[in-house]
């Protein structure tokens, strides 16, 4: 064991340097030497005249996807994640929600109709119009702003379309928030990817810092910051689902995407019980390692409980992981979900709503029960998935979706209107804001 | 870590052993080797017969400190593993389960060692193939049974699955493979067993002992799963799924055991002993009869293990420690298993079938008051001492020797006091009354040797206010000597097997729930009922410990449904006390009372103990279970 | 079992020549308490089936966990430990999980834990009016999980509590708690007569149990009552 660590730590102190304080204790233990001299390097200082997000801290966000294409859309992606692997068309379908389209300025006919015959629509992200629109509900609603999602494996030099496709979508919504000031940040999801995937995040996070001037509180000063840098979040470490990349790699890209001078801060997307180590999360004390280094986590809450079991579930888990990020100085966001569906995606009709969203009676389970553990600012996951069904955008109620075929979609409930979830998460808004007055109990909608 | 050393040192002689080449080199000329056993028929006869004895089957001679105890020192002192679960309570004793107890590690790789090397010997014997397919089968079924006898009590294990080659230490070493990954070896192992076997039935394993035994190892399985997390772990164990069942793998474990029982009930091979008595006292000693000599059941019995020779291992002790006192007949330390009221209050009365039926006391109907007699409460009088249990399933009669009952041709006295005309009662106290002409004495006799309840003179006489019956030899005097009994056990029998299939339809809600909620009736109706229950979890779960009280089926039933540290939270056991009314005189009544056992602690079960520890990790290197 | 003995005799005797198992007889100790981290009182306990602190002694691979048991008020002690360094961690207790720290254990150590206490218990009064001992109390639990139960417990012995108690009234709630409600639980003396006698002295304690996994409940101090 002892050679092990030793050999961890000094594999840590080549790559980071000096940059890692933290590891200092370790060196007792592991009986090394205790690493060249150091060389003060200067942090990074930032101007953050202007900004209007300098801390995650107090927000409500939202995940925005952002993946989806239309047929006729200037991406030529086709029905890009809406389609399914059997096509797109009734019978054939990735997603579980459609998009309530009353308001879109630009949409497409879709090959599905609804039962009076009419054609039923879609919208593209790629137009700048679409996501206008979404942001444009984010300001009316009191969300404060979402956080871009740009899959690895699909923004690789060697995946042109879909790096032309997500950095049309950035350019998109960075200009949408800057409008509507809402916060924006970009968030890399490691699924799919392997150990020499890292390299093409380090790249393209350097190619879209400089063609986006991120980092310019003139040009974006609604990009979300905190500890006084520019947040980057990075999801999906320390997983035992078979990933073909290592908490050690994640560790390494982190250490360099900060470098000496602390370039960013980290925002990691961790599973659900990190903490612990067990169930859905390997059980390699690196990770906590690798989340002393990170400025914020965000563990993934999606399906990892339901209304029955969540008092029950997340009680210990969110004081236990409160009370161990404020003891190691992380910041902790808790995330938030509507409920989940899936039942197109998997072609299983007993995955439709698989877990119930209960009039937003489970959402609010969550935002009360973060709040009330003390959790300062959500994730709510996702703005615009309708792929898993956990969109809080304006979709169709249930008994306005399109057909499907032998399937069917799924929608919000019939007496809600279909901006409710926007409404409800606004509401979570003001309350980890500080304002109105809240508790356990949902908000009744005026 | 002192305590690690020992097992270190124990785990680690086989070790030193092993690298002494040089002495084991040495042929002794007193014994067989291996090629001279195996290359004579009767030789592979006799180790296979060697392996069946070493099977841990949990009968007479199953005690907390392993199976076939009685082939060492055999006096346990009469303790029974019923004792550390809600059906008995010992006459002295209230030992609860220790660290120590139940284990079965070092033997049981002993017998697996054996059998891979019967498995890997078995393509090379001059033997024709019919006969090496029932070798295959057999040898599957006892490996089968060996990993099902480990998984039960440590969770995940190493899987030996062949001989072992001599070589380093380390090269011995086998890490715990996953608990489930355990049970599915069992599972498969048992398919094994049931492709090989015939279906000749006798004492050896046929292919219905290995359904019975998938039966039996699914359903464990499928309980783990369902209600793991009625009492979760934590810890490295746990975190490496070599302790725990995720519950999404319930459903695959009940077929399995829906599957397997249900081939047994379609063979039409067996069928329940005497399944349409004509009342109840035929029902009773039906029942009896069938643990009295189970060869006189041979369509019930699937697996007997046979009692033969008095006076050696082959013999056993049930008779000298639990017949009660007054038939010792020279044995000084009888009467030791007393069936708790908590079990009598389980079976059901003909009165109000389908439910427990507690024993009632008192006009109030009230029977969860256990303060003790008192002369303003209002108790039912009852004309004789056993009047009382007058309408309860057949079996509490078959199972228990209730008081003022015939056992041996003699009633079986039992009673802890009397009532005196002034409403004063004498209670567990030696004392005597003249009133009149009579003379009364509390224990209902005057001598010691006359009586068999409560008196605590030698710890013989039962304090809960029943004696115990089922398996007892009612046709022989008690020989009082060490292993004298020659009662057979069986294993596995075919109302096992039934109840098995109603547990795994209802808890699951698949399969024919028609035909569980049937077999589940064919039982009642075998002890004498004649309306029909539904079948829901809670009837098939009293129906289970009526019917298999005492075979040691409990204890397993209240670990793999997780419900031993519920039901063992500060508990303590109960005491039905007869006492004759001398206020009724000159008529002669009964009054009965409800107490906690006297002399007894109440006993918590601890959340660990659902696994035992791994024994020797210091040296094998295994990850140990939960909070040990 | 005559041969057994002789192996284990032979060996011990063996291994006890050897010098390097002549080890000092352990003389370092651990002692320390529970300390709710807002209010600063001890955090009571269970001393069967309650809250243990697991020590993991370095130097050892695979090493087999120790576990202290700590008293009913809160407080722990062991003097038979071997001093080294352990890593010791407070598990399945009555409070937010504590991570592992790591700790030298020398003669007369201690270490005392802050703690957030899932339930505590508040304004806790337990009298005896007429024919029975009343509680009322307050819950405010720290966490969101449902509360599962409330009980009050009897025993002789002043380490009462859920798993050691002759007479209890229990509660089931499975339900989040308002921290203003006063809850109240009776035990009915002349019903448990066989077991609280009139005339003698019992230690009253109230307790409530977290809806949470391998949680232990969280108590009052006990009171002593003559009925």
């Amino acid at each position: 064991m002892i050679t092990k660590k030793t050999g961890i730590l000094v594999v840590i102190l080549a790559l980071i340097g000096f940059s890692c304080s933290k590891s200092d204790t370790d060196n007792a233990n592991g009986g090394g030497d205790p690493g060249p001299p150091q060389i003060p390097v200067k942090e990074i200082v930032y101007d953050e005249t202007g900004c209007l997000y300098t801390s995650y801290n107090n927000l409500v966000m939202a995940g925005y996807q952002g993946w989806f294409a239309a047929q006729g859309d200037d991406s030529n992606r086709s029905w890009y994640h809406y389609r399914n692997d059997c096509g797109f068309q009734p019978g054939c379908a990735a997603v579980d929600f459609w998009p309530d389209m009353a308001e879109y300025s630009k949409k497409y006919i879709s090959p599905f109709s609804f039962a009076n015959g009419n054609a039923a629509y879609l919208y593209s992200p790629y137009d700048e119009e679409s996501v206008d629109l979404h942001f444009k509900w984010m300001k009316d609603y009191g969300i404060d702003g979402v956080f871009m999602q740009r899959f690895v494996v699909e923004v690789k030099d060697s995946n042109p379309a879909g790096k032309g496709h997500f950095n049309k979508v950035l350019a998109n919504a960075l200009k949408a928030a800057k409008k509507y000031s809402r916060a924006i940040g970009v968030m890399y999801d490691l699924s799919g990817c392997t150990s020499q995937d890292m390299a093409a995040l380090e790249k393209d996070w350097a190619e879209i810092q400089a063609e986006f001037r991120l980092f310019d509180n003139v040009a974006n000063p609604t990009y979300i910051r905190h500890n006084k840098k520019p947040l980057l979040t990075i999801w999906g470490t320390g997983f035992n689902d078979n990933r073909k990349y290592s908490i050690a790699d994640v560790q390494q890209t982190v250490s360099r995407l900060k470098g000496p001078e602390k370039k960013v801060s980290i925002m990691l997307g961790v599973p659900y019980y990190w903490r612990t180590l067990n169930n859905d999360t390997e059980n390699s004390p690196l990770l906590h390692a690798l989340i002393k280094q990170a400025d914020i986590i965000m563990p993934w809450a999606v399906g990892r409980y339901n209304a029955d079991n969540y008092n029950q579930t997340a009680g210990t888990v969110l004081a236990g992981d409160i009370q161990w990020c404020a003891n190691n100085n992380i910041t902790y966001v808790p995330l938030v979900f509507p409920g989940f569906s899936w039942g197109n995606l998997k072609k299983d009709p007993s995955v439709y709503n698989s877990i119930p969203r209960g009039q937003g009676n489970f959402l609010w389970k969550q935002v009360a029960g973060a709040k009330i553990s003390g959790a300062k600012s959500l994730y709510v996951a996702m703005f615009d998935e309708i792929d898993e069904g956990t969109a809080i955008f304006k979709a169709l109620r249930e008994n306005e979706v399109p057909l499907n075929g032998s399937g069917k979609f799924t929608g919000i409930e019939n007496n809600l209107q279909s901006d409710y979830y926007l409404w409800l998460t606004g509401q979570a808004a003001n309350w980890f804001h500080n304002t109105g007055n809240y508790s356990a109990v949902k908000p009744i909608r005026p | 870590m002192k305590n690690q050393k020992i097992f270190i040192l124990m785990v680690l002689m086989p070790f030193l052993l092993s690298s002494c080449q040089k002495v084991l080199d040495l042929k002794p000329t007193d014994k067989l080797q291996p090629e001279q056993l195996f290359s004579d028929p009767e030789g592979v006869k006799v180790y296979m017969a060697n392996l069946y004895y070493q099977l841990p089957i949990e009968d007479f001679t199953f005690f907390r400190q392993g199976v076939n105890f009685n082939g060492g020192d055999p006096n346990n002192g009469g303790f029974a593993p019923a004792m550390v679960t809600d059906e008995a309570m010992h006459t002295e004793f209230g030992d609860f389960i220790g660290n120590d107890d139940f284990k079965w590690w070092e033997q049981g790789y002993k017998l697996i060692r054996e059998v891979n090397l019967m498995i890997d010997v078995i393509p090379t014997l001059a033997i024709n193939e019919a006969e090496k397919k029932a070798l295959i089968g057999e040898s599957a079924f006892i490996r089968a049974y060996a990993y099902f006898s480990l998984a039960k009590r440590y969770g995940g294990v190493p899987l030996i699955k062949g001989s072992q080659p001599y070589g380093s230490p380390e090269s011995l070493k086998v890490p715990r493979s996953t608990e489930k990954e355990t049970w599915d070896f069992v599972l498969q192992e048992c398919d094994v067993a049931i492709e090989n076997l015939g279906t000749e039935k006798g004492r050896r394993a046929n292919k219905f002992t290995a359904y019975a035994l998938k039966s039996r190892a699914a359903l464990h399985a499928a309980s783990l799963a369902k209600f793991g997390s009625r009492a979760p772990l934590t810890g490295d164990a746990v975190t490496k799924k070599l302790v725990g069942l995720d519950a999404a793998t319930a459903a695959g474990y009940y077929d399995a055991c829906i599957k397997a029982s249900q081939a047994v009930i379609a063979s039409g091979q067996y069928s329940l002993f005497r399944p349409n008595p004509a009342n109840p006292a035929e029902a009773a000693e039906n029942y009896r009869l069938l643990f009295e000599n189970p060869n006189s059941a041979p369509e019930e019995a699937i697996f007997v293990k046979g009692y033969a020779l008095p006076g050696t291992s082959l013999g056993h002790n049930y008779d000298i420690w639990y017949q009660p006192a007054q038939l010792a007949n020279g044995w000084p330390h009888p009467g030791r298993m007393n069936p708790t009221l908590d079990l009598v209050d389980t079976y059901e009365s003909y009165d109000a079938p389908g439910k427990s039926a507690p024993i009632v006391t008192t006009s109030d109907g009230i029977t969860g008051d256990y303060n003790g007699y008192s002369p303003t409460k209002n108790y039912i009088r009852y004309d004789s001492p056993n009047a009382i249990f007058a309408n309860k399933d057949a079996r509490l009669w078959g199972t228990a020797v209730l008081p003022g009952t015939l056992w041996k041709n003699t009633p079986i006295i039992i009673q802890a006091g009397y009532v005196k005309p002034n409403g004063e009662a004498v209670i567990r106290v030696k004392d005597q009354i003249t009133i009149g002409n009579n003379t009364f004495h509390t224990y209902g006799a005057a001598s010691v040797t006359q009586y068999s309840g409560f008196d605590t003179y030698g710890g013989n006489n039962t304090r809960t206010g029943f004696s115990f019956k089922k398996f007892l030899n009612q046709q022989k005097p008690v020989v009082a000597g060490w292993n004298q009994s020659t009662t057979d056990f069986m294993e596995f029998r075919y109302a096992e097997v039934l109840l098995n299939y109603a547990e795994a339809v209802v808890e699951s809600g698949t399969g024919d729930a028609v035909l569980a909620a049937k077999v589940l009736n064919d039982i009642r109706k075998r002890a004498a009922h004649t309306t029909n229950e539904p079948l829901t979890v809670e009837n098939v779960q009293r129906e289970r410990r009526v019917e298999l009280s005492f075979e040691n089926k409990r204890f397993w039933d209240l670990i793999r449904r997780r419900e031993f540290h519920t039901e063992f939270n500060n508990r303590s056991m109960h005491t039905l006390l007869p006492l004759q009314d001398l206020r009724a005189l000159p008529a002669t009544k009964y009054i009965f009372v409800r107490v906690v056992v006297p002399n007894t602690n109440p006993r918590t079960f601890e959340p660990k103990t659902y696994y035992r520890y791994i024994p020797g990790i210091g040296t094998n290197g295994l990850v140990q279970n939960p909070q040990y | 079992m005559k041969k057994i003995h002789i192996y284990i005799l032979a060996v011990t005797l063996a291994f006890s020549a050897c010098k390097l198992d002549n080890l000092e007889k352990p003389a370092a100790g651990l002692s320390g308490k529970f300390i709710d981290a807002q209010t600063n009182e001890l955090v009571q306990q269970d001393i069967i089936r309650g809250t243990q602190i697991e020590l993991k002694e370095h130097g050892y691979d695979p090493v087999s966990s120790q576990f202290l048991v700590v008293k009913t008020d809160g407080t722990y002690e062991n003097s038979m430990l071997f001093a080294n360094t352990y890593t010791i961690q407070p598990v399945r207790g009555n409070f937010i999980a504590v991570e592992p720290q790591e700790f030298k254990i020398s003669p007369g150590s201690t270490l005392d834990f802050k703690v957030v206490p899932y339930i505590r218990i508040r304004e806790a009064s337990i009298t005896k009016t007429g024919n029975k001992i009343v509680a009322t109390f307050k819950i405010q639990q720290n966490i969101i999980s449902n509360v599962k139960k409330i009980g009050l417990y009897a025993h002789v012995d002043s380490r009462v509590g859920e798993p050691m108690r002759q007479a209890a009234t229990e509660r089931e709630l499975n339900a989040v708690t308002d921290a203003n409600q006063v809850y109240t639980l009776e035990i009915d003396l002349p019903s448990n007569s066989a077991v609280l006698k009139p005339g003698n002295q019992y230690y009253f304690r109230i307790g409530a149990l977290i809806d949470a996994s391998e949680a232990k409940l969280n108590y009052a101090p006990a009171v002593r009552i003559t009925i």
